[in-house]
């Protein structure tokens, strides 16, 4: 055990000692009172000649440099150092990222320790020399825990007192959670990833759609270019709606709530018939199986949404169409009964009222065992059964697209339900296909924080030391409390003398 | 002069004893054992002088012996005991609240005693001395809250003296002589006066006092009370001195000041001295330091040589 400092630099406050010294040497004092029966032998005495250069109140003097002293001392942080001989310092261990250069590695290897063990920040933490295919194991910023979980566990399964080398690209996404307190000394060395480092700054609104602001970023620069939000434009999802000569005023409402939903999910839409026809129209076509059949195979690309509004069960081609994929959704207008309710389409909505109710497709729902009541009212009646016909959906909707049925088409509910029916037509989000952040820590974030934190300052202190102390074992702190707590009786002591009379 | 066996009593530990009396008492006996003259031991027993008779003379002051030898009607004088009256007249103002920090060192760790507490000893020792011999005796406080006794020599009056000088406090300045002059005055018979004093004073009073005491031929004792502190400058360092009555400060540097005030000490004692010469005032400087009973004992013999 050797006494030592840590931050020796403090030291140079004991050259504020000079200041009491100073003080004492220059000042007059404030001088003893005196009461005496009369002063006229002491009046108007020729000038006294000047004072001499001399300490006024010595022992005050002496505590108050004491005090200065101990306040360097303490600043400068003096901790018992463990002496530990070289053979019983176990080996440094370089804790390396999967996926980071190999040369980079042995760069750092080399020039620290060559006596190390290399292992790779994976589960098990395996020796690199074990491991044949580094490049198949997970992404450091995938794993659950991330990077600190897997320093935890390196102190764990390490001897006491080994080194942490961790190499590693410094990638923000892999410090999750909280930065644990390592008794271990760990030596942060970041070096280049070489895979790609994007992320979205910013998303813009344009004219066009969605524009991004996306940066990258490597170990030299960072560049920020905007680029056109990636998916929404490209495609454009076709709908279909369908509806009986009694349904058009239900057909009015969809169409608008379908445009109103298209715009919020970002999806162009594509509507046939493109607008409102003549109910004989869509009639005709509705019986007509076989040349339905041909327009929905001739529809290139494929309708994705189909709205079936009519009282008659959707014709045979549409149900063939809907097995390659996609959504048929239907109303149900007969037989038609009164139920006064409400129900909740999407959770964390206020309920819609719901007035008449059509047949929903309950009848089936004991022949169909894949039949899913996706809505129910508030009195258990099912008024939205989804069914899985193929790779597709069959949405039966137990009344009508009506404001005299339903008040679904004047909520706003309504559109938000559409939106989500259209993102999942459209196959996937189209956020997930835009760059991940993959942003880097700075240097402060990237480090564990030290077991032996007393204060806050000494939380700087020890960043600040690590390098300082690196070959030394867990250092006492004992000295330096000790310090901090000699200063306030020695304080009140200096104040006693101070103001004594 | 036999001095007491007893250790002399310090004026610090004296001035711890609230008894009053017992320390008058305590004083007198140490300092005038052996010193005491017996005011009646008889009017013939002691010699002034002898004469011829003269007709008128009383027939038993012959002197009968002296007639056997000489054969000559012959008078034997003896001194007449006159009735004394001691006026007792103490400086009651407030510089005489000074506390001399340099006399304690006989008494370490006392409280040191002011020059107004020695007065209250010295005046209450020299009361219970007189009015044991039989003398009356008057009592005059100057200072804030005056005082004013009549002669009393009644066994009596001795509570009534103690009691004032217990309750005396420094405070005021001395009055002018036209002042204090009607309080202390009676003018058809001749007194011992005793003025315990510091001597400080704003112009002239206290030197006007004696004065005017004097004019009426009566005797008059001062015992100048002085602090060891006063005499020696024993202050060090820097000091703010402030002027009990008057309130001034002086600062400075007490080494600094030394010589130039010692200087002006003794010039200023030498006048009072010379001062005292010339009206006739039998002047005893009274250092505070000094045992008590040592000092009564100046006061005394010094008034009986003058006698």
């Amino acid at each position: 055990m050797s006494l030592g400092l840590a931050a020796p630099l403090w030291l140079l406050g004991l050259l504020g000692l000079l200041a009491p010294l100073v003080l004492h040497l220059l000042a007059r004092g404030r001088g003893r009172r005196v009461r005496v029966g009369s002063v006229r032998l002491l009046t108007d005495l020729p000038p006294r000649r000047p004072r001499r250069l001399q300490l006024q109140r010595p022992l005050l003097l002496a505590l108050r440099c004491l005090l200065l002293a101990l306040v360097a001392l303490a600043l400068a942080a003096p901790r018992l150092r463990r002496e530990t001989t070289t053979a019983a310092t176990p080996p440094p261990w370089v804790l390396v990222e999967p996926g980071v250069d190999a040369r980079a590695i042995e760069a750092v290897r080399g020039a620290i320790a060559a006596s190390a063990e290399v292992r790779l920040l994976t589960t098990g933490l395996p020796r690199a020399a074990s491991v044949r295919h580094i490049a198949e194991l997970p992404d450091l910023a995938a794993m659950p825990g991330g990077l600190w979980s897997l320093l935890r566990e390196a102190a764990a399964v390490a001897p006491a007192g080994t080194r942490f080398l961790v190499v590693t690209s410094g990638r923000l996404a892999a410090l999750r959670g909280e930065r644990p307190a390592l008794a271990n000394a760990v030596e942060w060395h970041e070096v280049p990833d070489p895979r790609s480092n994007r992320w979205v700054a910013r998303t813009l609104a344009s004219a066009t759609g969605a524009t991004l602001l996306v940066g990258e970023s490597d170990r030299t620069r960072t560049i920020f270019r905007r680029e056109p939000a990636p998916t929404a434009s490209a495609r454009s999802l076709r709908v279909s709606v369908l509806a009986a000569a009694d349904r058009q005023v239900d057909a009015r409402y969809v169409r608008a709530a379908l445009a109103a939903a298209a715009e919020a999910a970002g999806v162009r839409i594509e509507i046939s018939p493109p607008a409102p026809v003549a109910m004989t129209a869509v009639a005709g076509a509705a019986t007509d199986e076989a040349a339905l059949r041909s327009q929905l195979a001739a529809s290139r690309p494929p309708i994705a949404t189909t709205f079936w509004l009519a009282d008659a069960a959707p014709p045979a081609p549409l149900l063939a169409a809907l097995r390659g994929g996609g959504v048929l959704i239907t109303d149900s207008g007969a037989p038609e009964e009164s139920c006064e309710g409400t129900f909740a389409p999407i959770a964390s909505t206020t309920p819609v009222a719901l007035h008449r109710c059509g047949d929903s497709g309950e009848g089936e729902a004991a022949t169909s065992p894949h039949q899913r009541a996706r809505w129910r009212s508030d009195s258990g009646r099912v008024v939205l059964a989804e069914q899985p016909i193929g790779d597709g959906r069959w949405l039966r909707f137990g009344s009508r697209f009506h404001p005299a049925w339903s008040d679904l088409v004047l909520s706003p509910t309504f559109p938000e339900w559409l939106r989500d029916v259209l993102r999942s037509a459209a196959g996937s989000d189209a956020t997930s296909e835009l760059p991940s952040s993959d942003r880097r820590a700075d240097g402060g974030q990237g480090r564990p924080a030290s077991a032996s934190l007393v204060s806050k300052g000494a939380i700087q202190l020890a960043r600040q030391r690590r390098d300082v102390r690196s070959s030394s074992a867990p250092a006492s702190p004992a000295p330096e409390q000790a310090a901090w707590l000699l200063l306030f009786p020695l304080l009140l002591a200096e104040r006693w003398l101070a103001t004594r009379r | 002069m036999a001095l007491p066996a007893t250790p002399l009593l310090d004026p610090a530990v004296l001035a711890q004893v609230k008894d009053l009396r017992l320390v008058a008492r305590t004083l007198v006996d140490g300092a005038v054992t052996g010193l005491h003259r017996q005011p009646r031991a008889g009017i013939g027993v002691e010699l002034e002088q002898f004469r011829g008779y003269q007709p008128g003379d009383d027939p038993r002051r012959i002197d009968w012996r002296a007639h056997a030898r000489s054969d000559r009607l012959i008078v034997r004088e003896s001194p007449v005991e006159r009735d004394v009256t001691v006026r007792l007249v103490v400086d009651a103002t407030a510089s005489m609240a000074h506390v001399d920090e340099a006399a304690n060192g006989s008494a370490a760790g006392k409280r040191p005693a002011s020059k107004l507490a020695y007065a209250r000893m010295l005046a209450a020792a020299l009361a219970f001395l007189a009015l044991r011999q039989g003398d009356a005796v008057a009592l005059h406080l100057v200072g804030a809250a005056p005082v004013d006794l009549p002669p009393m020599r009644r066994r009596r009056a001795l509570e009534r003296l103690l009691f004032h000088l217990e309750a005396m406090e420094a405070g005021g300045r001395w009055p002018s002589w036209q002042q204090l002059g009607p309080r202390v005055l009676r003018p058809r018979k001749r007194e011992v006066v005793v003025v315990i004093s510091d001597l400080w004073e704003a112009q002239t009073e206290i030197a006007a006092a004696l004065a005017g005491l004097r004019a009426l031929r009566h005797e008059v004792v001062l015992l100048h009370l002085i602090g060891r502190d006063e005499l020696d400058f024993g202050w060090s360092g820097d000091v703010v001195f402030e002027d009990l009555e008057s309130g001034a400060i002086i600062a400075g540097e007490a080494r600094s000041l030394r010589d130039a005030y010692l200087r002006r000490l003794a010039a200023w004692l030498a006048s009072w001295q010379r001062r005292c010469g010339e009206l006739g005032v039998t002047y005893q400087r009274v250092p505070l330091d000094r045992p008590l009973e040592l000092a009564l004992r100046d006061v005394l013999t010094r008034r009986r040589r003058l006698r």
